[in-house]
């Protein structure tokens, strides 16, 4: 799980959400690329965003696109972020014996605007949340950190500036995630896509 | 064969930006208000669909073989799966079903319209039989012939989208004679645009509806 480092953050607000993740890709002590974000979209308004070995991510997210593809084209409408989320935690448990090393971040907008987000560890036992969740190397801190800072019935802009504030402040103390940080913003108006600078080491 | 050709009439054109496919259905009264997806022509995947003349339960098992084949194309080679590669697939199916003792073969003929990077907008049609081949303008189902050669006489070269769509009402208009179109006709439209982005939908009432006037 420690292999390839990397940390994820979502977070929700007042009707809408932002995930954020770090862009390193590493190879241990290594660090191999600096434009590797965790978090892919996959929906109008959904995003799925790992941390774990990052083969078993690139796959996963494969394997998502190919359920996704054929749920729309035979039930004719977008799925719902409670449906994916139950496929998916049937689909790793599936894998118990020989799990996806990945642990798993679902966030999405409902029809109603509410944000969904939920966690979901190697063998797709869910855990959800009103508030935020987190996911890679430095998680325990960024438990911490996201406790201090999240607060309700954040709009788009302040959700922005705490999501970017704790994963900056997490993975900086973390040797296996940082080297630059993404953060997507979910609402009712779209998804708006910023970087972060951070430290480069 | 014979009772495909007594079945909805399917007519596929293509045009410079897109392709349109129209499918007859019955007339009847939805409980559940008008319908937003076709009855007759299913999406294969974002940059596929196919229209079904014929016994329509038949083509359902195709349909779905050729959904779940369209996926796996795109998680081995990650990218979308040719037009030619899906008909063949399916009519590889259609093929066996001649061969093999003691099973009918399926009575069913598809257009699959479609884009792909290489060959641009495809149309293909389909027979019980498993053969195929390429059209610029095909007719199944009722009087094909009849509608194929209206076709052959109208389709030019160079056709966009909007004169596509007279065409299609002009063959139409003589069968149905209605001025409730939008009940008898449904008509689907794949839209190419300039950024090379395929958009499947289907024309609402009023749209289909002003085409005849």
């Amino acid at each position: 799980m420690e292999y390839n480092g990397g940390c994820v953050i979502a977070m929700g607000g007042k009707n809408c959400l932002a995930v954020a993740s770090d862009l390193r890709f590493g190879l241990e002590n290594f660090t191999q690329g600096l434009n590797t974000p965790k978090m892919f979209r996959i929906n109008q308004k959904m995003f799925i965003a790992m941390t774990g070995l990052l083969g078993d991510i690139a796959t996963l997210k494969q394997v998502i696109e190919y359920k996704l593809s054929l749920y729309s084209t035979k039930e004719s409408k977008t799925i719902r972020p409670l449906i994916l989320v139950t496929m998916l935690s049937l689909f790793l448990y599936q894998n118990r014996f020989s799990p996806f090393v990945v642990e798993t971040i679902v966030a999405g907008l409902n029809e109603n605007e509410k944000p969904l987000i939920c966690t979901m560890d190697v063998l797709g036992a869910t855990s959800f949340s009103s508030k935020f969740v987190v996911s890679g190397t430095c998680s325990e801190s960024l438990y911490g950190i996201c406790e201090n800072y999240w607060k309700p019935g954040m709009e788009p802009e302040e959700l922005f500036k705490t999501i970017s504030n704790c994963l900056i402040l997490g993975s900086n103390r973390d040797c296996l995630s940082g080297w630059g940080g993404m953060v997507h913003i979910i609402s009712t108006n779209g998804v708006e896509t910023k970087s972060l600078k951070t430290r480069m080491d | 064969m014979e009772s495909i050709g007594e079945s909805n009439i399917t007519i596929g054109i293509v045009a410079k930006g897109g392709i349109v496919i129209a499918t007859e259905k019955k007339e009847t009264k939805n409980p559940f208000g008008e319908n937003f997806n076709s009855e007759k022509t299913f999406i294969i995947d974002n940059h596929i669909i196919c229209a079904a003349s014929g016994a329509i339960p038949d083509s359902q098992i195709l349909i779905e073989h050729a959904r779940i084949q369209a996926q796996q194309y795109k998680k081995i080679y990650q990218d979308y799966i040719p037009v030619k590669k899906i008909v063949e697939i399916i009519c590889d199916i259609k093929q066996q079903f001649t061969h093999k003792g003691g099973q009918r073969p399926f009575g069913v003929s598809f257009l699959v319209a479609g884009w792909d990077s290489s060959n641009g907008l495809q149309l293909f049609r389909t027979d019980s039989s498993g053969t195929f081949s390429g059209w610029k303008a095909a007719a199944i189902g009722s009087n094909s012939i009849i509608n194929q050669s209206i076709l052959t006489d109208e389709y030019k070269n160079d056709l966009d989208l909007n004169q596509a769509l007279s065409v299609l009402v002009k063959i139409l208009y003589k069968k149905t004679n209605s001025l409730e179109f939008w009940k008898i006709i449904d008509i689907v439209l794949l839209v190419l645009d300039d950024k090379q982005q395929i958009l499947i939908r289907k024309m609402n009432r009023e749209e289909v509806n002003s085409l005849v006037s």
